[in-house]
């Protein structure tokens, strides 16, 4: 699991069309996300205009995998780049410049202190199996109640929890 | 140095059942050494959070120090989580006052962890929430859903281990026994 955390200044004047834009992609899929043409392994990632000095875009993201892998797909994304495009830097934004902007040292913010439920090796594809496993076996114990043994035993035994399970000794 | 003041969040800041909170507070100059100390024990030892993980609400939390560590001036501080948010922080604040303390007594203007209504009304001042907020979970994702599922696999995985050979009647009999005793991390 990788973290990355990255400040970048907003141009002048841009603060509130880059929220704009920002608020506009959501999870339903209305507007794209730069995150839903990545691999499924964005565990939180987060874009938020904050103001300190001056406004700033903020991104974090806690993910599986390698850090340069992720943020190069990221950079090809174009919304990613049109984000970044109301930014002071890179200039100009390209694939090349935005992955070697959020890749920089020096625009990097690492966090001092994290606290945090999951932690490696636990990744998202584990995580939605396991949700996948706990809802299989919730809805199996509802319907199980009522079954005799031997029914029970055999829908236990064709479960595809069960059946995985079997295929990972095999 | 200019105040802080967000002005709302966006509806990003909800994905699914997942809440953010994005607050930046101006540092009080002299306390950083301090919270330098409480950052550096926090990463020695999850003792001081301990009862924090175990409420299962609160999925992160992370501090940041804005512009960089060595000459910081803000704190940055984002936490996700699922369930109420009318009710999230108050929790936390309750169940975390020495941690509180510890950490925002280091920043302008903190008001205390208790009582939480004045907490509340101080989040929304320099809470900036977020404008776009992305998992790639399933949807029926929460913290407790999570935490459960990932202590559900592997006792399920033993379950199996111990339930190859045994005739219809036993398995029968050990399901319920197993379904009883695994009931909370059933339900979630």
């Amino acid at each position: 699991m990788t973290e990355v955390a990255v400040l970048t200044r907003v141009k002048p004047g841009e603060g509130e069309n880059l929220r704009d834009y920002l608020r506009g992609p959501d999870v339903h899929g209305r507007v794209p996300s730069p995150f839903a043409g990545l691999a499924k392994g964005t565990h939180l990632a987060r874009f938020v205009v904050i103001e300190t000095d001056a406004p700033h875009l903020l991104f974090t993201s806690r993910f599986d995998g390698d850090e340069r892998a992720y943020l190069k797909a990221l950079s090809e994304r174009r919304e990613a780049r049109e984000m970044f495009e109301r930014c002071v830097k890179p200039d100009p934004v390209s694939q090349a410049s935005l992955l070697a902007h959020l890749s920089d040292d020096e625009n990097q913010v690492p966090a001092s202190y994290v606290v945090a439920l999951t932690k490696p090796p636990e990744t998202v594809e584990r995580i939605n199996d396991a949700l996948g496993l706990q809802l299989e076996l919730s809805t199996f114990a509802r319907e199980a109640g009522v079954s005799t043994a031997a029914d029970l035993a055999q829908a236990f035994w064709e479960l595809p929890s069960v059946q995985r399970v079997l295929d990972g000794w095999a | 140095m200019p105040s802080v003041r967000p002005r709302g969040k966006g509806p990003s800041s909800q994905a699914g059942d997942w809440g953010a909170v994005t607050t930046v507070t101006p540092l009080i100059g002299w306390r950083v050494p301090w919270l330098r100390l409480v950052f550096l024990f926090g990463e020695q030892t999850t003792i001081a959070v301990t009862r924090l993980i175990h409420m299962r609400v609160i999925y992160l939390a992370r501090w940041t120090l804005l512009p960089n560590r060595r000459k910081p001036r803000y704190l940055v501080f984002e936490t996700n989580w699922t369930g109420q948010e009318q009710s999230y922080i108050p929790d936390l604040a309750e169940l975390m006052r020495v941690q509180w303390k510890s950490i925002f007594g280091s920043v302008r203007d903190f008001p205390g962890p208790v009582p939480t209504t004045r907490l509340l009304r101080y989040i929304k001042t320099v809470d900036w929430g977020t404008d776009h907020l992305w998992t790639d979970y399933d949807r029926r994702a929460t913290a407790k859903t999570v935490t459960s599922a990932l202590e559900l696999q592997p006792r399920f995985e033993r379950f199996v281990a111990r339930a190859r050979g045994m005739p219809p009647d036993l398995l029968a009999e050990e399901w319920r026994r197993f379904a009883t005793q695994s009931q909370e991390l059933l339900q979630s």
